[in-house]
């Protein structure tokens, strides 16, 4: 297992180096002069110059790759154009809001996904129909629109919640409107693996040797259903993630998503190319945790 | 149109769904013919007016026509699915072709390259593409759809890998057949399955992601008729005018989920582990 984890983390680090490369990349790949983009139509010169000089620009391509590789690793990711405060400082200021959406989605998305997928695979008949028009809609439905609905019946005219507020109570619909689309991938998922598991053999064996069916359901099919699921979670994950870009926007709130659209419009570079790296980098983090969780949820990849 | 006489396509929510891609693609076409007002004309003192015969969706915050808007937006949205999908589908597909017949330092180079995209959540790569290029419309579709190569490259790569070695290919090959010819002649006919899934999936997809761009104010900017960007107009305005996020908001819906219910439709059609089930 350990040999697994060692391994799993040495092959995450080429990815990790060719994002920090695509992340470097960015600010050369802007059609134009990018100095002239961040300052506006006609700079003074000797504006343009200093600016040129704090991001480096002055000097050759390899060197500035790894003077920002060097202080990327030490937690140094510039310094922002407009705010003038340290790239890792606004991203931090911004971070719990985000993770704690991020977060509450994640788990609102499991619940909903999961027992959606039960329902739609061996639900009764109707119920069955409807969980599985459930998923397609949820699949569908823009998050930007869900939210505002949200906004409107909910928090305008049942009055049932505040729209933005800092406690739990202003998180639930942001992160019921988050978690619709990755709650509707995962009961796709669950119901497809369901199915398939309902059609096996041990579950013939459950069934012919008299165990209950909400026995045979509960313990052999759902249990064996879940390890794909777990690979799903973990890029959905990564969805929600990039998802919080938008439902920021619709509830107002002060994330990193948000942060990065106004980074975007004033085109300031050094915190977009911040929050990018931090955001992948995170993602791919993740992605290998559950890839761990997938080792040792999986009896036969490690098996006792 | 044999194709429509499948019992997988005869099913009447698939049915529904082809029948809303056709109203679609013909809305889009022809919004100028069909819509009752021009969606930059301003009524004065007309503005957020609900529903009526004059105004059949009502209007907006500045006395526009909500129904002629949404009419128009749908033009957007299908020229923006086609970009997107398009770019996706064109480079994906020859990157992915190369990758997998060539082999050596092209397949190193093109597959290290996907993954590295694929290292990049959901929308942030087309989020970090809107970065280099600058917000707006048209670098959002490109955005997108650069976004989509790399799951396209993937899937090419790895089915034009199992063709490679199919004696069809090798008798190719032996009768002395270019590589060019083999993977545009031989090759890609074969392997095309796949390919017409990941489109026809990745164009509700690619639509979503747009007009969400455009919602946060990335894309299409104001006065332009494009749904999300719509949205975004309506949400200062929706507790007097309700109808102004309704309806651009189930336009999207109901777009994005009939090319996710034929998306479905063709997969199961075309995909023969799904044909046993």
């Amino acid at each position: 297992m350990i040999a697994y984890i060692a391994r799993r983390l040495v092959l995450g680090v080429p990815v990790l180096f060719g994002v920090s490369l695509l992340v470097f990349a960015m600010v050369h790949l802007v059609p134009g002069d990018p100095v002239s983009i961040m300052l506006g139509e006609s700079p003074a010169a000797t504006d343009a110059a200093a600016l040129r000089h704090q991001l480096g620009l002055d000097e050759p391509l390899p060197q500035q790759y790894a003077e920002f590789l060097a202080r990327a690793v030490r937690g140094d990711l510039g310094t922002s154009i407009r705010s003038r405060r340290a790239v890792t400082d606004e991203i931090a200021d911004r971070a719990p809001s985000t993770i704690q959406l991020t977060l509450a989605a994640v788990a609102l998305a499991i619940l909903l996904g999961l027992a959606s997928g039960v329902l739609a695979a061996a639900g009764p008949g109707p119920v069955r129909g409807a969980a599985q028009v459930a998923s397609l809609v949820g699949l569908s439905l823009p998050t930007f629109w869900l939210g505002l609905l949200l906004i409107l019946v909910v928090a305008s005219w049942l009055r049932l919640l505040p729209v933005t507020s800092s406690g739990p109570a202003g998180l639930v619909l942001p992160a019921v409107t988050l978690a619709a689309p990755a709650a509707a991938v995962i009961a796709r998922m669950t119901r497809s693996t369901m199915l398939e598991a309902l059609t096996t053999d041990f579950v013939r064996t459950a069934r012919a040797k008299g165990l209950h069916e909400r026995v045979v359901l509960w313990r052999h099919v759902l249990r064996n259903s879940l390890i794909p699921v777990i690979a799903i979670v973990g890029l959905q994950f990564g969805g929600l993630l990039a998802g919080s870009v938008i439902v920021e926007s619709v509830f107002a709130r002060p994330g990193i998503g948000r942060l990065a659209v106004q980074a975007i419009l004033q085109r300031d570079f050094p915190l977009v190319q911040g929050i990018v790296l931090v955001v992948a980098t995170s993602y791919v983090l993740v992605n290998i945790a559950v890839d761990l969780l997938y080792a040792w949820a999986d009896p036969r990849i490690h098996y006792r | 149109m044999s194709v429509l006489l499948d019992a997988r396509v005869r099913r009447p929510h698939v049915l529904v769904a082809i029948a809303v891609l056709v109203v679609f693609a013909l809305v889009a076409l022809l919004a100028d013919r069909i819509a009752p007002h021009d969606p930059l004309r301003v009524y004065p003192g007309a503005a957020l007016e609900p529903p009526s015969a004059r105004f059949l969706l009502g209007t907006d915050a500045i006395g526009r026509d909500l129904a002629s808007r949404i009419l128009f937006g749908a033009r957007v949205s299908l020229l923006t699915g086609i970009v997107a999908v398009g770019i996706a589908l064109s480079v994906g597909t020859t990157l992915g072709l190369i990758a997998g017949y060539a082999r050596g330092w092209a397949e190193v180079t093109i597959m290290r390259g996907a993954e590295i995209l694929l290292a990049f959540p959901g929308i942030l790569l087309a989020i970090a593409i809107v970065a280099i290029l600058g917000p707006g419309l048209t670098n959002v579709m490109i955005a997108v759809g650069i976004a989509a190569i790399p799951v396209y490259v993937r899937t090419v790569q790895a089915t034009t890998l199992a063709t490679t070695h199919l004696e069809y290919v090798t008798a190719a090959r032996a009768l002395g057949v270019g590589a060019v010819r083999i993977l545009a002649r031989h090759i890609l006919p074969n392997i095309a399955a796949p390919i017409i899934v990941l489109a026809s999936v990745g164009m509700g997809a690619a639509i979503l992601a747009a007009a969400g761009l455009s919602y946060v104010g990335l894309g299409a900017q104001p006065p332009t008729p494009e749904w999300g960007e719509m949205l975004a107009e309506a949400r200062s305005y929706m507790r007097e005018a309700p109808w102004l996020p309704t309806f651009p908001g189930l336009a999207i819906m109901l777009v994005v989920l009939a090319f996710n219910i034929t998306g479905d439709a063709v997969r199961e059609l075309l995909d023969p582990r799904l044909r046993r089930l």
